[in-house]
């Protein structure tokens, strides 16, 4: 940033000037949290702009960067780590796999008649992961057994195709999983399009069970991309001999298949890296294949668009369905103070004033109704400024509570 | 009932069915507070803030409040128990987790909060009433924040009450007998040039001013200015910059216009002023290594 002027700073520092009336600490509230007035935000901000001893109250009652909300209308980015502590078990048991098999090997190779796997394991994973060592020769488990993970661990060791089928076998429960809330998730979406297909908006209805509802593709595109990034790489063990090149390539194979099929598991959505472990993963099991958003971490209820493009709100744990449209998906949703936007398909904008109990449709001028008209994006700086934005970037601000749109 | 009537009768109507709307979703009921009560409540809001304004601007105002935070805090300070549950559940810990982030200190930071939860209890008596600090919340933002910014503003106090509080012992170990004047913080300038750039800033908006002194004066980040405006940090960032090179050629032209050659306003306008600068001239001609004979 520029140096301002030491002639200019030294102005500056002059008009400061102790004022006897300050504004109370609603209004200071109210302007940090943008539900002041406009008139009451110019006032304020004379005020600020002379007072230092307001400044340093409304800097310290600013909430810190770490526990602020991400700003309106934007998606909170997932962080990797729940995702991560997931993992972190299969992938720790498939580098075992690979480099046990690797050892086995070499030592079959080798002119020595009897073969040890030695794998060196951390004391995590020994704890919460069987650790698997591989073998794919006929020699007898008893003669694998003087490692030194198995008498740390007390765990039978297992020959690769063993541990191959055991993993295909857990992942085929997973699937099973998988499939049963796939299951109801479809049902959700038909009762979801039943309920709509009666017309109108449908406020606060519609109470939620639970469901979970599938991963639209938009999520899955992008969940895949961030996990593509932040997914472990299996580096390839030593350059093996011409011989068992063939064999490497079938390990390497079914490690890639049993990756695969996995890779498309329901994604965790909106854990909270400083939330406890159990509290992430209840929300991760309750917003599973969601497009979940937090808005506003200051508002006592919760919203998110869900994977069939409805609004649901959540007071106190609860997720119900806040707003349902035929034929329009909702695809961005913020808030700000009581205020709530919500922007979908063919350029539908819907306000509440009330916290969702009503709403009311906004009609941007210009607008056509066209593919590229879905609303991306919903900024608003405060209860009366604020920026809408589609997917043809084009954009329509308003500086009265969306009453009038001016087009840039 | 004439026409001027009529309007004003169709507004108490609805502000009436959206008191009752209010009352319901607010839970007041639960907080212990009678409809009347609330109404009352939502009244004296209204005309705290929208005094001489429209009943429509009332009403909206009314709308924007948050409802259930304000009955909370009335069921409080009337002492309703399940009020003061609801409220310890939900505000206690952040209540003092943020007085150890103000008070940068764990014991100054328990005395603030403590001190706190003693005046929203209500330690003042009036007529031989108790009474809660809590009674001033009006809703306008979250009865979180509103808790921070008191926080925020007893701890400002304390500080400047501590500040004049000082032993005669500690001021004479600290020299304060001997002391020097202080000089004045902003040296004034010469006439026209103080009366330029006072007009130069006077054109400003609030906000840009308010800008300009938080992170010039105040020394705050952009950051931490970007979370108060609920911008991004680079939206302040470049707001910044286009800010002081467009006072930077606006006070130029002014000064020139007020009869200071080009170079005298560039000069005026460094951004350090050659006067503050204090060269060691000694220290800078010295040689690094001492002379040594052939």
């Amino acid at each position: 940033v520029n140096e301002l002027p030491k002639s200019v700073r030294d102005e500056l520092a002059r008009q400061q000037r102790s004022s006897a009336v300050h504004p109370d600490a609603d209004l200071l509230t109210a302007f940090a949290e943008g539900t002041a007035t406009p008139t009451e935000r110019a006032k304020l901000e004379e005020h600020l702009a002379s007072c230092k001893e307001c400044r340093e109250v409304l800097f310290l009652a600013a909430r810190p960067a770490v526990e602020s909300a991400a700003p309106v209308g934007v998606v909170e980015a997932k962080t990797g780590r729940s995702w991560f502590r997931a993992w972190a078990p299969w992938a720790t048991a498939a580098v075992v796999l690979v480099v046990a098999t690797f050892t086995f090997i070499n030592k079959d190779n080798a002119p020595q008649p009897k073969t040890v796997a030695k794998v060196e394991s951390s004391p995590v994973t020994a704890q919460k992961q069987p650790s698997v060592s591989a073998n794919s020769s006929p020699t007898p488990e008893s003669e694998l057994t003087n490692g030194s993970l198995a008498r740390s661990t007390n765990v039978p060791l297992k020959s690769a195709p063993e541990a191959l089928d055991a993993l295909k076998q857990k992942d085929a429960k997973v699937a099973a999983g998988r499939r049963d809330k796939e299951d109801i998730g479809t049902n959700e979406l038909k009762k979801s399009e039943a309920d709509t297909a009666t017309g109108g908006f449908v406020a606060g209805s519609v109470p939620s069970a639970a469901p979970i509802p599938p991963p639209s593709a938009a999520t899955v595109e992008t969940y895949s991309a961030n996990r593509a990034a932040r997914s472990t790489t299996l580096k390839p063990g030593p350059a093996a001999p011409a011989q068992n090149q063939v064999m490497q390539n079938q390990q390497n194979q079914s490690l890639q298949d049993l990756r695969a099929s996995r890779s498309t598991e329901a994604v965790e959505v909106t854990a909270e890296a400083s939330a406890p472990v159990a509290e992430s993963q209840a929300k991760s099991d309750q917003m599973a294949g969601a497009n979940a958003f937090k808005i506003d971490g200051r508002s006592p209820s919760q919203w998110r668009i869900s994977g069939v493009g409805n609004v649901e709100r959540s007071m106190g744990g609860n997720w119900s369905t806040a707003l349902a449209q035929p034929g329009t998906k909702f695809t961005v949703i913020a808030t700000i103070g009581p205020i709530v936007w919500a922007g979908g398909t063919r350029g539908i904008l819907l306000r509440s004033v009330d916290n969702g109990a009503s709403w009311q449709s906004i009609q941007l001028p210009n607008l056509s109704t066209g593919a590229n008209s879905t609303i991306t994006k919903i900024e608003f700086r405060d209860a009366f400024n604020g920026t809408v934005y589609t997917a043809d970037h084009r954009s329509w601000s308003t500086k009265d509570r969306g009453e009038n749109w001016q087009q840039p | 009932m004439s026409e001027g009537q009529q309007p004003a009768t169709v507004a108490k109507a609805m502000a009436k069915s959206v008191t009752a709307r209010l009352y319901t979703d607010s839970k007041a009921r639960e907080y212990g507070l009678s409809e009347k009560e609330f109404e009352d409540i939502l009244s004296a809001v209204a005309e705290k803030y929208c005094d001489g304004q429209s009943d429509a601007d009332r009403l909206a105002l009314i709308e924007s409040l948050r409802h259930e935070e304000l009955a909370l805090s009335r069921g409080c300070a009337k002492g309703n128990e399940h009020a003061w549950e609801v409220f310890l559940t939900r505000y206690r810990a952040s209540l003092y987790s943020s007085a150890y982030l103000i008070a940068r200190n764990d014991a100054a930071g328990r005395e603030l909060a403590d001190s706190l939860y003693a005046e929203l209890y209500g330690l003042e008596e009036r007529a031989g009433e108790r009474r809660s600090k809590l009674l001033y919340y009006m809703g306008r933002g979250s009865l979180e924040g509103w808790l921070r910014t008191v926080l925020a503003q007893e701890w400002i106090n304390s500080k400047r009450r501590t500040r004049r509080e000082v032993s005669l012992e500690e001021q004479l170990d600290g020299g304060g007998q001997f002391e020097a004047p202080t000089p004045s913080a902003a040296p004034a300038s010469t006439a026209p040039t103080s009366q330029a750039i006072a007009a130069g800033l006077a054109e400003l908006s609030s906000e840009d001013r308010f800008l300009l002194a938080a992170y010039y004066l105040d020394g705050r980040t952009l950051a931490q200015i970007a979370l108060v405006m609920r911008v991004h940090e680079s939206t302040i960032s470049r707001k910044l910059d286009r800010l002081v090179q467009s006072l930077r050629k606006d006070l130029r032209k002014r000064l020139i216009a007020s009869g200071m050659s080009p170079r005298g306003a560039d000069e005026t306008l460094a951004e350090v002023d050659v006067r503050d600068l204090e060269v060691e001239v000694r220290e800078n001609l010295k040689q690094e290594s001492p002379p040594t004979a052939f």
